[in-house]
């Protein structure tokens, strides 16, 4: 199977099909025109191909009976070019070994495609088994039709219609043609889960071959004829008459430096030389703040009144409770996003044309913002998603793309732009630094009276002028916490000042708020005298409660362990599942603990990780294990090291020896438990597994040193 | 420029390019072989994993002189035809790719290490893989590959 590069030469083959696709009735090529069922209007396959049955824009059965499924969202690692392909192919009934997933290009005919916020299964599931499962229906209507038998005795069997009481049997392949005469039915039945075959199944991913042969193609494999390779460099405008383009410009293989509102891009004949070009390029001169000024904006932002996010009872100024009983600060760092392939993207710009492949997460964002820029018609521009080496949320920033497309425009060729990984950390948007002040008062009888949480962090929607009000996500994962308490408040203190750019990072205000929300747990549980499951049990219920008692059973809660080991748990809902996890961590020696100072944490190893998710119905359950265990990685990427330092205004890390990231031999045994839950609707995944495993981690380490860090990352990073 | 001679995945190749520039770039721009990835360009991600004589090294700092009538051996070049290396078999048995962009690499490294050490020891697998970042955090399944593929 060649997803990427049958996809490609589809849509070259296209810039030859226009007058067709326009006799065809369609606005354009890559346009067409969303009614009801989402009839396309145009060529998905150039040359065309005869697709006998395609009720739906989203798959078609081919004459052989393989289907084709177009994938309306980004395949980042998270398993989209499997999983919404499986979701048509149950209800269809098509055997798994003919399904083939294509990277739809933006078109609003695919509805809305910005792959984010965990949510592609929860909003394609129904859709897209409707999709297939009217298909069944027509399939079945033909074979009773050609077989003059009443179409409630038939059933299929995967790729056939079977008539039961004969027990005589056609191909879908033999059908699909007289299948797609018919009317498309309105709302069929969906199959009941009891007779899923492959939800729940674990069917191999299907774009796996692809990627360990070197056939799979990145946005960083793309090639045009006649293309030219750029890499930028971002300065602020006044900078760049003081740089010395010269030495640049000497390098063989440069073609020229040209300069952008961005800053500089240098072109040339391969990407060695443009790479090459860029790195003898200085470092801009920004006024970045340090972490001694960023607190210092964030702890003036406590002293202003900030917002109201949460307040139990509702509306209630919180009461004096008096002195909590406990109070903590927490500290979380910004931090880049280190996606593995570094950003770019690839456009070519003609007269009344543009052209772009691209490892984004919002090709439609894309698609539009680009139109707009050029003053073209969003027929005339076409944007086709590659494959993306990680997304993380990054990929959903438009500037390569803006760039490629600005640079193509000017030199009139094809340009594949890529920013070098000192470029990308130096230039991302960064998950937001925030301090939190957390205060708790327990009662007598140990309940849990007063919750009290103000987070200062800056905002990544505010980073609009245009934005007002609360922004929601910099306090989700605060806010609806399992624990009830009798009076409750969230607050958030917007900071002023702070001067990063920032971005969605995996989980977004989850990856924080965890943080502060489940160390504080156990920082009342201590208070309390209590072990800390059994805190969090007696004070939540329903899906935290059973995600709970799940991962006490299955981590051992309560064996003892070695001197130098010990566990700490965290549970955190969030994208509509529940996440539960038991770390396990060691040290070489603990030291006898000065308990004023904080422990040397030399040696540190995370040994386990056992955790209990409740996906609601996992679609792909060894999908939902992947990503869990990718979540530890990346959370503990971030738990351990993750940190943007600035000195003197400028950001300090420049690739991975200064940017360090969880290594091979630092990976612990990650052990998932998966509720079984078929007659729930699916939860979100690719995300859930990133938020509770910070303070997991945190109270572990308290647990075994006797010392709580209140501040990631826990390990000093590389100087 | 200079015009230098080497074998890439069984067949000669003669480019001319800058001396400097790393064989990663040879093989992706002129000859086309993206399978090979570029991720830090500085030797530290192990993205641009490929083998020359047999043995595995970082191409995004590999100059071409020091592989002018050499043998290179991609990721393209890893399968005896349509049959997959044990290593690539053992990693789509195990699931192990997320995204995909480090995999040739990880899988480039597998397959030297199984070559040397049929029978790796743990610590021969963390020093063969330590080297290469996976961002998707397939870590644990690589490890579980690695000894399938030791087994068969």
């Amino acid at each position: 199977m060649k997803i990427g590069k049958v996809d490609r030469r589809t849509l070259l083959a296209l810039a030859g099909a226009t007058t067709a696709a326009g006799a065809a009735g369609a606005t354009g090529i890559a346009l067409g025109v969303y009614q009801g069922r989402r009839w396309e209007h145009w060529a998905k396959r150039v040359p065309p191909r005869p697709e006998p049955l395609s009720p739906s824009v989203f798959w078609a059965l081919d004459p052989e009976g393989a289907l084709s499924v177009w994938v309306p969202r980004s395949e980042m690692g998270q398993g989209v070019l499997t999983s919404l392909p499986l979701l048509v192919a149950e209800e269809l009934d098509v055997p798994w070994e003919r399904v083939r997933p294509i990277r739809a290009i933006a078109n609003p005919n695919f509805g809305f495609m910005l792959t984010a916020v965990s949510k592609s299964i929860r909003v394609l599931f129904t859709e897209l088994r409707q999709a297939g499962a009217r298909g069944r229906v027509m399939l079945i209507q033909a074979a009773a039709e050609a077989w003059r038998v009443d179409p409630s005795r038939c059933t299929t069997e995967p790729g056939f219609v079977v008539h039961r009481p004969s027990g005589r049997r056609a191909a879908y392949a033999d059908l699909a043609e007289a299948a797609g005469r018919l009317a498309i039915p309105d709302e069929v039945p969906l199959k009941r889960p009891q007779e899923f075959r492959l939800i729940g199944a674990s069917p191999p991913r299907l774009d796996i071959p692809d990627k360990l042969t070197g056939a799979a193609e990145f946005g960083a494999d793309v090639k045009l004829p006649g293309m030219r390779y750029a890499s930028v460099r971002h300065f602020p405008p006044e900078q760049i008459p003081q740089l010395d383009l010269a030495e640049v410009r000497a390098i063989p293989g440069v073609l020229g430096v040209e300069v952008f509102d961005f800053g500089l891009a240098v072109v040339g004949e391969h990407t060695w030389a443009v790479l090459k070009g860029a790195d003898v390029l200085p470092q801009a001169d920004t006024d970045f703040q340090d972490a001694e000024t960023q607190d210092a904006r964030l702890r003036e932002a406590f002293e202003r009144p900030g917002l109201t996010a949460e307040s139990e009872p509702k509306d209630a100024p919180f009461p004096d409770l008096g002195p909590p009983t406990v109070q903590a600060e927490y500290r979380l760092p910004y931090l880049p996003h280190l996606v593995m392939e570094p950003p770019n993207a690839t456009a070519w710009v003609e007269p009344n044309r543009c052209r772009i492949w691209a490892p984004t997460q919002s090709p439609r964002g894309v698609h539009f913002s680009i139109a707009d820029a050029l003053g073209l018609e969003r027929s005339q521009v076409e944007v086709q998603p590659t494959l993306l080496g990680t997304g993380f949320g990054r990929r959903a920033d438009k500037r390569e793309v803006q760039q490629a497309v600005q640079i193509s425009q000017r030199i009139g060729r094809p340009v594949h732009v890529i920013w070098s990984r000192s470029e990308d950390i130096r230039n991302d948007g960064y998950r937001p630094v925030n301090l939190h002040r957390m205060e708790g008062w327990l009662d007598g009888d140990r309940a849990l009276k007063g919750w009290r949480h103000r987070v200062a962090s800056p905002s990544i929607l505010a980073q609009d002028p245009a934005f007002e009000g609360l922004d929601g996500l910099v306090v989700e994962g605060a806010i609806e916490r399992p624990y009830a308490a009798q009076h409750s408040e969230v607050r958030w203190h917007p900071p002023l000042e702070l001067n990063l750019r920032l971005g969605f990072w995996r989980s977004v205000g989850h990856s924080y708020n965890a943080f502060a929300v489940e160390c504080f747990v156990d920082e009342l549980a201590a208070a309390a005298g209590e072990d800390p499951a059994r805190f969090r049990l007696a004070r939540t219920n329903g899906r935290h409660a059973e995600v709970l008692k799940t991962l006490v059973e299955a981590s051992d809660w309560d064996a003892p362990l070695p001197e130098n080991r010990a566990r700490g748990m965290a549970v955190h809902g969030s994208f509509g599942s529940v996440v539960g996890y038991c770390v396990e961590v060691s040290l070489p020696a603990v030291a006898s603990a000065d308990p004023g100072e904080a422990p040397a944490l030399d040696g540190l190893r995370v040994e386990r990780v056992v955790c209990a998710v409740d996906c609601g119905l996992a679609v792909h359950p060894d999908g939902v294990r992947a990503q869990i265990e990718g979540a530890v990685a990346f959370a503990l990427s971030a738990a351990l090291y993750g940190d943007l330092p600035v000195k003197e205004g400028r950001i300090r890390p420049s690739n991975f020896h200064d940017a360090p990231v969880l290594r091979f031999d630092e990976m612990p045994d990650v052990e998932v438990h998966i509720s079984n839950r078929p007659d729930a609707p699916p939860g979100g995944v690719g995300e859930i597994g990133v938020p509770p495993l910070f303070p997991a981690l945190a109270n572990a380490v308290t647990r075994l040193t006797g010392h709580r860090p209140r501040r990631l990352p826990l390990l000093a990073r590389v100087d | 420029m200079t015009v230098r001679t080497f074998r890439v995945n069984g067949g000669p190749r003669t480019v001319d390019v800058p001396d400097d520039m790393p064989l990663l770039w040879v093989l992706r721009d002129v000859l086309g072989l993206t399978g090979t990835k570029y991720g830090c360009g500085a030797q530290l991600c192990g993205a641009c994993t490929v083998w020359v004589d047999g043995e595995p090294v970082r191409s995004c700092g590999l100059p071409l002189p020091s592989i002018e009538g050499r043998e290179v051996t991609t990721i393209e070049g890893l399968a005896d035809g349509e049959r997959l290396h044990p290593v690539q078999r053992a990693f789509v048995d195990c699931q192990v790719p997320q995204c995909g962009y480090c995999q040739s690499g990880q899988v480039m490294s597998a397959a030297a290490l199984l070559r040397k050490h049929p029978k790796p020891t743990p610590e021969q697998v963390n020093q063969a893989m330590n080297g290469h970042i996976c961002r998707c955090g397939t870590y644990g399944r690589i490890r579980k590959a690695i000894e399938r593929a030791a087994e068969t």
